[in-house]
C-alpha cells in the first residue's frame, strides 16, 4: 500500500522580479519520511520551504499538506497548526525568559492549560534546557537559542516539520546535539523536511534527498536508491599471501569492476555489488585460502554524489 | 483568583498578556511617580494662580468672584470676605483644571500612543518577528488588538492613575457626570481609531526609520488645527475625529458666564450648525457623542479591513476591489451629506458652489489615497506575468492585467461610482449657471485621478525600491507644485490663470475659461492618459518578455545540465 503523502507540490514557482527563485517544482514527501534538501546557496531551498511554511506565497503551483491543499486567499488556520517552520534566522524576543517565551508561543498555538505546562516541560527536557527555564533568551548561547527556536517549532506538536538550516553556525557538540533530537521527533511520526550544507548530517538523518538547482529539483529519491544508483563500493584489501592468487580470485568475480594497487600487498577494488555480495566475495576468498589481513568494504558518500551529479556544494 | 485572571487573559488573547509581560516592575513604579507627579505639579500651579492678598488694593482676577458694587460701577474688583480674603470662583478655577488636563490627556494618549505602536511595529518587522507570529493560527486581530491594547499600557496605566483628579475636577466645576463619561468613551473609542490607523501605518511604513515621529507629529499637527476648525465646510468632517471636540459641550454645561472662560473654550454657533443630511449634529453634546461615535465606528471598520489584509498578506494590495467600491460609497455619502446644511452658516452664504470645491479636494485626496492603497507590490503583478509562461501572447496578457490585478479598472469603476453621486449632487444643488462649469471640473479632475493611476502603475512596474514613497512624492509634485507655480506666473497676468485647467483645480477657472479651452484642456488630459497608457502597456510587455527570456534561460541552462 501506498504511503499518505505529507507533502505534494504540483508546478510550484516563485518569482522575484525577474528571477525564477523556485520553478515548477512537484516535490512528493511521503508522510514520516526525513527529507533532505540539498543544494547550492540561490538554489531556491529556502523559497520552497518559506512558500511550504505559508511564509511566502506561491506565483503559481499547488501545494498539499496531507492531502489539503494550500488556499492563498484563507488563512489556513488549520494547516498551520500542522506545520513547524524553523527558519535560518530565527528571530528571538531577547527580553523574554525561555519559559515565557515557550508559553507565548502555546498560547498562539492554541494550547490549553494542564496540557500547556506539560508540554512545555516536554519540549525543555527534548531540547534539554529544563535548567535555562528561567534564563532570559539574551543571556542563552547561539547553539541553546537554536534548540530553543525547535522546541518553539515543535511545540504544538505539528505532523509537518520544516527545518531551514537548522546547524548552521554551530559546533560540532551542538551539531550533534541537534542530530539526536531530529531522530527523536522523527521516531515520534513527525515527518521532517530539512534543508543543509552539511551533507553528512543529511545522509545519517534522511531517508530521501533532493538536489535542487537553480530553482528546479534535479532529483529526488530514497536515500537507499540513491546509494545504489549512483555510489560505487570500494573495498580495500591486504593480503599475506600471493598477489596473484588474489587477483586471479577477483577475476573470478563478475561484479568486481576493476582494481588499484595501493601499497605493496593492498588493493582497492571497485565492486558492483551489495553487502550481501561483499559477504560472498569474502567467503570465496577465504574459501580460496587466500590469506586476508584486511577487508575493509567502504560507499562513496552524498557528497561524492552530489560532485558526481555535477553539482558544486558548498559545505 | 489573579492566576486564573491572568490565565483567562492570556488564552484569549496571548499577546496582549506578552505586551505585559515585557513591563517591568521599575517602568511601573515609573509611570505612577509620573502620574502622581504631573498631577501634583498641575495641582501646584494651578494653586499658584490663585490671587494672593498682601495689602487691601482692590485687584481683578479671573478666579475671583468679583465685587458686586464694583461690578455696578463697571470695574471689576475681587469680593473679599469678612477676613479680607479674596472669595475664590472654585468652580471655574476647577474647570480651567478640567479643560487642561483633558486636553493634555487627549495629545498625549492619541500622539504617545501612535508613537509606541508605530516604533512596536517597527522593531517586530526588523527582528523578523512579526513575520513568525503571522505564521501561527491566530487572527489578525487578535494579535494586532493585543498590541493595540497591550503596547501603550504604561501609557493607559499613567492616565488611569489621573482618572481621580479629572473626575473629582469635573464634578467641582459642576459638569454633570453623564457628560464627563461621554467624553470617556469619546476617548476611548477615539484612542482606538487613532491606534488602528496608527498599527496600518506601522505595517505599511516598515521601511521608513521616522515613521513613529512622522506619525506622532501629525496627529499633533491635527489636534493643534483642530482649534482653528469650525469652517462650516467639509473640513469639519476631519474635525470630528478629534476627540477634543465635546470639551467645549462639557465647558457649556457648567453655565457659567462666557465672558469668564477662555475664548478657545467657548463653543462656536458654528458647532451647533454642523448638519450631516441636515440632522444638526452639532446642535447638543448627544448628537455630537453620537455622530462622533458613528464615524469612528465606521473609519475604524474600513481601517481594519486594510490591517487584516495588510498582515496576511503583506505584498497584496489593501483592500479588494469589492471593498473599494463599498468604501467610496460610504465616502461619498459621508461627504454629501456634509454639504446638506441648512440655516444661516458661512457655506451657505457663498452658495453651495463653496461645498462642491472641497466635495472635489476631498475626493482627490481620497482617490489619491485609494490608488495607493490599490497597488499591488512587483510581486502582485509577477503573477500575471509569470502567466504570460503559458500564453506567450502579449495582447493576451496585457488583458490579463487589465482584468485581474490592474489598478487601472478599479479606479475607473470607483471613479463612475463617485460620478453616480456627484452628477445629482451638482444638478440638484447648483445654480443652472454652476452646472456644467462644476461637471467640466469634476471631468477635469476625473482625468486627473486617472493619469495618476496610469503613472503610478508605470512608478510600480520600474521601480522594485521604495515605490510607496516615489508615488507619494510624485503625487505630492503633481498635486501642489503646479499652484505654486501658476500662482507665481499668474500674479501679473490672467492668462496664465488657463493654466489651472491642466490640474485638478480647474473649478477655480471652468465658470471664466471659455468652452474651446476647456476642450482644448480635456483633450490634452485625454491625450496625456493615452500616451501614458501606451507606455504602461509597454512596460508591461517589456517586462513579460524579459521575464519569459529568464525562464527560457534557465530552463536551457537546466536542461544543458
Amino acid at each position: 500500500m501506498a504511503r499518505e503523502l505529507a507533502v505534494r507540490t504540483c508546478g510550484l514557482t516563485k518569482q522575484f522580479d525577474r528571477h525564477v527563485a523556485v520553478n515548477d517544482v512537484d516535490l512528493q514527501i511521503a508522510a514520516g519520511e526525513v527529507y533532505g534538501l540539498i543544494g547550492p546557496n540561490g538554489a531556491g531551498k529556502t523559497t520552497l520551504i518559506r512558500m511550504l511554511a505559508t511564509a511566502e506565497e506561491p506565483t503559481q503551483g499547488e501545494i498539499y499538506i496531507h492531502g489539503d491543499r494550500l488556499l492563498l486567499d484563507q488563512s489556513n488556520t488549520t494547516l498551520k497548526r500542522r506545520l513547524g517552520y524553523l527558519p535560518d534566522d530565527f528571530p528571538l524576543y531577547d527580553n523574554l525568559t525561555v519559559w515565557d517565551y515557550l508559553d507565548y508561543f502555546a498560547r498562539l498555538y492554541f494550547l490549553r492549560e494542564p496540557r500547556r505546562t506539560q508540554r512545555l516541560y516536554e519540549v525543555l527536557e527534548l531540547v534539554q534546557l529544563q535548567y535555562k527555564r528561567k534564563s532570559l533568551i539574551a543571556t542563552l548561547s547561539r547553539g541553546m537559542k537554536q534548540r530553543l527556536s525547535l522546541a518553539r517549532t515543535v511545540l504544538h506538536e505539528p505532523i509537518l516539520l520544516l527545518l531551514d538550516e537548522p546547524v548552521s553556525g554551530l559546533d560540532p557538540v551542538a551539531r550533534m546535539q541537534f542530530r539526536e533530537i531530529i531522530k527523536v521527533l522523527q521516531e515520534a511520526g513527525m515527518t521532517i523536511l530539512i534543508s543543509s550544507h552539511v551533507l553528512s548530517d543529511l545522509a545519517e538523518l534522511c531517508t530521501s534527498v533532493g538536489i535542487m538547482e537553480l530553482g528546479y529539483l534535479v532529483e529526488s529519491a530514497r536515500l537507499q536508491d540513491l546509494y545504489q544508483r549512483l555510489s560505487h563500493r570500494h573495498i580495500l584489501l591486504t593480503t599475506l599471501g600471493d598477489f596473484k592468487q588474489l587477483q586471479a580470485e577477483l577475476n573470478n568475480n563478475s561484479l568486481v569492476k576493476a582494481w588499484e594497487v595501493m601499497a605493496e600487498k593492498q588493493l582497492r577494488v571497485d565492486f558492483d555489488g551489495d553487502e550481501e555480495d561483499c559477504a560472498e566475495l569474502l567467503r570465496s576468498l577465504i574459501a580460496a585460502n587466500i590469506p586476508l589481513t584486511e577487508f575493509h568494504c567502504t560507499q562513496e558518500d552524498l557528497e561524492t554524489i552530489f560532485l558526481k551529479l555535477g553539482h558544486q556544494q558548498a559545505s | 483568583m489573579k492566576i486564573n485572571w491572568i490565565e483567562r487573559l492570556g488564552d484569549k488573547n496571548p499577546q496582549f498578556l506578552r505586551e505585559l509581560q515585557e513591563l517591568q516592575f521599575s517602568s511601573l513604579l515609573f509611570a505612577v511617580a509620573i502620574s502622581f507627579l504631573g498631577q501634583f505639579l498641575l495641582f501646584i500651579f494651578y494653586q499658584s494662580q490663585l490671587p494672593i492678598s498682601y495689602d487691601s488694593t482692590p485687584i481683578s482676577h479671573k478666579f475671583c468672584i468679583n465685587d458686586p458694587v464694583s461690578e455696578y460701577e463697571n470695574q471689576l474688583y475681587c469680593l473679599r470676605d469678612n477676613a479680607g480674603n479674596f472669595v475664590i470662583h472654585w468652580q471655574l478655577w476647577w474647570l480651567n483644571l478640567f479643560t487642561f488636563l483633558s486636553l493634555f490627556g487627549i495629545a498625549t494618549l492619541l500622539a504617545g500612543g501612535v508613537y509606541l505602536l508605530v516604533n512596536n511595529l517597527a522593531t517586530e518587522q526588523r527582528r523578523g518577528t512579526l513575520n513568525f507570529i503571522r505564521l501561527t493560527p491566530q487572527s489578525p486581530q487578535t494579535i494586532l488588538l493585543g498590541k493595540l491594547l497591550g503596547v501603550p499600557s504604561l501609557l493607559y496605566f499613567v492616565f488611569i492613575l489621573a482618572i481621580p483628579l479629572h473626575l473629582w475636577a469635573g464634578l467641582s466645576a459642576k459638569i454633570p457626570l453623564l457628560l464627563i463619561l461621554s467624553f470617556y468613551l469619546v476617548l476611548i473609542v477615539g484612542c482606538f481609531f487613532f491606534y488602528s490607523a496608527a498599527i496600518l501605518f506601522g505595517l505599511v511604513s516598515s521601511s521608513l526609520k521616522l515613521a513613529s515621529w512622522l506619525a506622532s507629529g501629525t496627529v499633533l499637527l491635527f489636534l493643534l488645527a483642530n482649534h482653528y476648525s469650525i469652517t462650516g465646510t467639509l473640513v469639519d468632517w476631519l474635525f470630528l475625529f478629534s476627540p477634543t471636540q465635546i470639551v467645549p459641550y462639557l465647558v457649556e454645561a457648567t453655565h457659567l458666564n462666557s465672558n469668564s472662560i477662555d475664548g478657545w473654550l467657548i463653543l462656536p454657533s458654528s458647532l451647533y450648525s454642523r448638519h450631516w443630511f441636515h440632522i444638526q449634529i452639532g446642535s447638543n453634546a448627544t448628537n455630537l457623542l453620537m455622530s462622533s461615535l458613528l464615524n469612528y465606528s465606521l473609519w475604524s471598520y474600513w481601517v481594519w479591513q486594510a490591517i487584516k489584509q495588510c498582515y496576511s498578506k503583506p505584498k497584496k494590495p489593501l483592500l479588494t476591489k469589492k471593498q473599494s467600491y463599498f468604501l467610496v460609497v460610504c465616502f461619498e455619502l459621508v461627504m454629501i451629506g456634509f454639504t446638506l446644511v441648512k440655516g444661516d452658516v458661512p457655506a451657505w452664504k457663498e452658495g453651495m458652489i463653496y461645498h462642491y470645491r472641497y466635495l472635489l479636494i476631498f475626493n482627490l485626496v481620497m482617490f489619491l489615497a485609494l490608488i495607493m492603497l490599490m497597488t499591488p507590490s512587483r510581486q502582485g503583478i509577477n503573477w500575471v506575468r509569470s502567466s504570460q509562461k503559458h500564453n506567450r501572447n502579449g495582447q493576451q496578457f496585457v488583458q490579463n492585467l487589465m482584468r485581474q490585478d490592474s489598478v487601472l479598472l478599479t479606479i475607473g469603476v470607483n471613479l463612475a461610482i463617485a460620478f453616480a453621486f456627484l452628477i445629482p449632487w451638482i444638478l440638484f444643488n447648483l445654480e443652472a449657471s454652476d452646472q456644467i462649469p462644476a461637471l467640466l471640473s469634476l471631468l477635469i479632475c476625473y482625468n486627473f485621478i486617472l493619469i495618476c493611476a496610469v503613472i503610478t502603475q508605470i512608478i510600480g512596474l520600474r521601480i522594485t525600491q521604495k515605490p510607496a514613497l516615489w508615488i507619494t512624492g510624485t503625487f505630492g509634485i503633481i498635486t501642489i507644485l503646479p499652484v505654486i507655480v501658476i500662482n507665481l506666473l499668474a500674479r501679473n497676468s490672467d492668462e496664465t490663470s488657463m493654466l489651472w485647467l491642466f490640474t485638478p483645480y480647474a473649478w477655480a477657472v471652468t465658470k471664466s475659461a471659455s468652452q474651446v479651452n476647456i476642450l482644448f484642456a480635456i483633450l490634452i488630459q485625454w491625450t496625456i492618459l493615452g500616451l501614458c497608457t501606451l507606455q504602461m502597456r509597454h512596460d508591461i510587455k517589456k517586462l513579460g518578455e524579459s521575464a519569459s527570456k529568464a525562464l527560457f534561460t534557465e530552463s536551457n541552462l537546466h536542461s544543458k545540465r
